[in-house]
């Protein structure tokens, strides 16, 4: 495996760097995102004050065990924050406005070349994934262009398009919301809201945009961190996860299989079995980036261990979440003491794997208090820092 | 306290290759390219593809319950008869005059599905309304309402027809075109339209 390690030496830049193209060219789109989205949603509060209020209310507390659920995946190297909310955002604003025009506009050829029938059916499934996974792309390529090293790793590639695609997710659902009120009459401006949330929050939700463009980045983190390997076979990887998330994306946009089992439970098995494909998917190519990076983890810390900062039961904890939450709760330390100590392992592998010799000292200062499973080094005790 | 630097393979990796200029240049050339190709210049082959098609004789347009079929010599917009997320719509036009089908379902009221489609075509304008509404019937025996209204540029019909029992129980039809347009041969051809409207879920069932 010549693979990922190099990403260490690149620790994310800054992102203000007047000088890059990107920088600015990013500012301009999603200025231009924020101005046509935010005149859109202008009207519909004007329109629709209360539904328009009550789907962004409860589209932003979905949000929140979305974004949970992502930075827990991300075990062993976080990513920035505010990275991560600028790959939100670029889904949520740069990515939605470039898509409602590409799409209009695909239904309308469609419509012309292969007639309105044609359209009608099929424009979701042609259009959609189209626009939509390239535009949601481009965000996770400006990710690593803006900041150089954000994306490391295969799984650093998918946290940043899980972000981008949720993003764009939220604010689809919050447009079909209040596009669910005005069909419905907008006498109750409430209800039309959560029959959207019940079939695209929580029917669909799971395999959705976040799913697509995570299965996108993946292609895209292995493509930028494999340096070991030719170019031909990164681009072919990332080509391969483009096509594999577009067609998700088309599959579960089309007809197919929406009848094939019969009206009611069938269409339910349906929607089952078109998302659960896409889990499936995504769950072994996680398991693989996860692999990856817990190799790079453990063997950048092997020499922690050896030196007494670490202790080998410490190090294995951090293998998984729930071997985390194993240690913590059996560990003699209390649990805020040790969930610091599990943090700050984490930040000792990203200064170790920078070469960042100060701040890697920093830390192990910071954690020579014993480790709970063995006892102190000697002569260490007496400098250490718990808190 | 100082620390012997571990092994750590991090440190022990050569650097990943640093993107030169041009590299960082064309990316952001490509992302640039891609958000104009699907913004910008896709919406501008779709608009300068011609919208109008001709209809074939024997067409009959179907829409969430309803079919209707249109009147010889009119053309189908395309680009104002597809819709994306928010059902589907059939426009018609015959010079200057179109004629536009959607669905409704809001409610099974006909004069509501008349006044509400009057305030969702009059925006900020007030459509005036310049006769009362009165109660059609089509040819396969499905009631409705119509109502006239005008504007100083414009006279619209806006007609609703129901379909007890369907999930989308109103057909919505709007005539409209320049002042004093929808007389003559042309009110034949949108009676004619509208008296042709069926529920093909009455049917189903």
């Amino acid at each position: 495996m010549t693979g990922r390690r190099s990403r260490a030496m690149n620790p994310p830049q800054p992102l203000w760097r007047p000088g890059e193209p990107i920088l600015w060219l990013s500012a301009v789109l999603v200025l231009y995102g924020a101005v046509e989205m935010t005149s859109m949603f202008i009207g519909a509060f004007r329109e629709y004050p209360t539904g328009t209020a009550f789907a962004f209310g409860l589209f932003a507390i979905y949000t929140l065990p979305f974004i949970w659920f992502i930075r827990q995946r991300d075990l062993f190297e976080p990513e920035p924050v505010p990275l991560l909310g600028l790959a939100f955002i670029w889904g949520a604003l740069v990515a939605t406005a470039g898509a409602i025009s590409g799409n209009i506009a695909i239904a309308g050829l469609l419509a012309k070349t292969a007639g309105l029938e044609f359209a009608a059916v099929w424009t979701p499934a042609i259009a959609g994934p189209t626009t939509e996974e390239v535009l949601k792309t481009a965000g996770i390529i400006a990710i690593a262009l803006l900041a150089k090293g954000a994306i490391g790793s295969t799984l650093d590639g998918m946290v940043y398009g899980a972000m981008v695609g949720l993003g764009f997710q939220i604010v689809e659902n919050v447009l079909y919301a209040i596009n669910a009120i005005a069909l419905s009459g907008a006498e109750d401006e409430i209800a039309p809201v959560v029959g959207i949330f019940i079939l695209r929050g929580l029917l669909s939700g799971l395999w959705s945009h976040a799913m697509y463009s995570a299965l996108i980045g993946a292609g895209i983190g292995y493509a930028l961190s494999h340096h070991g390997r030719s170019v031909a076979r990164r681009i072919t990887v990332a080509a391969i996860a483009f096509g594999v998330g577009w067609g998700l994306h088309f599959l579960w946009n089309s007809p197919l299989l929406n009848t094939r089992f019969g009206d009611g439970a069938g269409i339910v098995l349906a929607i089952l079995l078109k998302g659960l494909l896409g889990l499936s998917i995504i769950a072994v190519v996680y398991r693989f980036a996860k692999a990856s990076d817990r190799h790079w983890f453990v063997q950048t810390l092997s020499g922690e261990v050896d030196s007494g900062v670490l202790s080998q039961g410490e190090l294995d904890s951090m293998l998984s979440v729930r071997q985390r939450r194993r240690f913590r709760r059996k560990a003699s330390g209390p649990p805020r003491i040790i969930r610091r100590r599990q943090r700050l392992m984490v930040d000792l592998a990203g200064a170790v794997a920078a070469g960042d010799h100060l701040r890697a000292n920093t830390i192990r200062r910071a954690l020579l208090p014993p480790p709970p499973d063995r006892p102190a080094p000697s002569g260490a005790a007496t400098t250490g820092q718990a808190d | 306290m100082d620390f012997d630097v571990p092994t750590g393979v991090g440190l022990a990796r050569p650097p990943a290759p640093r993107w030169g200029w041009r590299l960082r240049w064309w990316g952001a050339a490509g992302i640039a390219a891609s958000f104009v190709a699907i913004a910008v210049v896709l919406p501008a082959i779709n608009q300068a593809v011609p919208s109008e098609r001709p209809i074939a004789v024997g067409t009959v347009f179907e829409l969430e319950g309803f079919e209707f079929v249109p009147a010889p010599g009119w053309s189908l917009d395309i680009d104002q008869s597809v819709v994306i997320g928010a059902g589907r719509r059939v426009e018609l036009s015959s010079g200057a005059v179109g004629f536009r089908a959607t669905t409704d379902i809001s409610t099974g009221e006909a004069r509501i599905g008349v006044e509400r489609a009057a305030e969702q075509l009059s925006g900020n304008e007030q459509l005036v309304a310049v006769a009362e509404p009165r109660a059609i019937a089509t040819v396969s025996g499905l009631d409705g309402v119509q109502r006239l209204y005008g504007t100083a540029t414009a006279d619209v019909l806006i007609s609703a027809v129901e379909s007890p029992g369907s999930t989308a129980p109103l057909l919505i039809l709007v005539a409209a075109g320049p002042p004093g347009s929808l007389r003559g041969d042309i009110e034949l051809e949108i009676s004619a339209m509208i008296d042709s409207v069926t529920s093909t879920s009455a049917a189903a069932s």
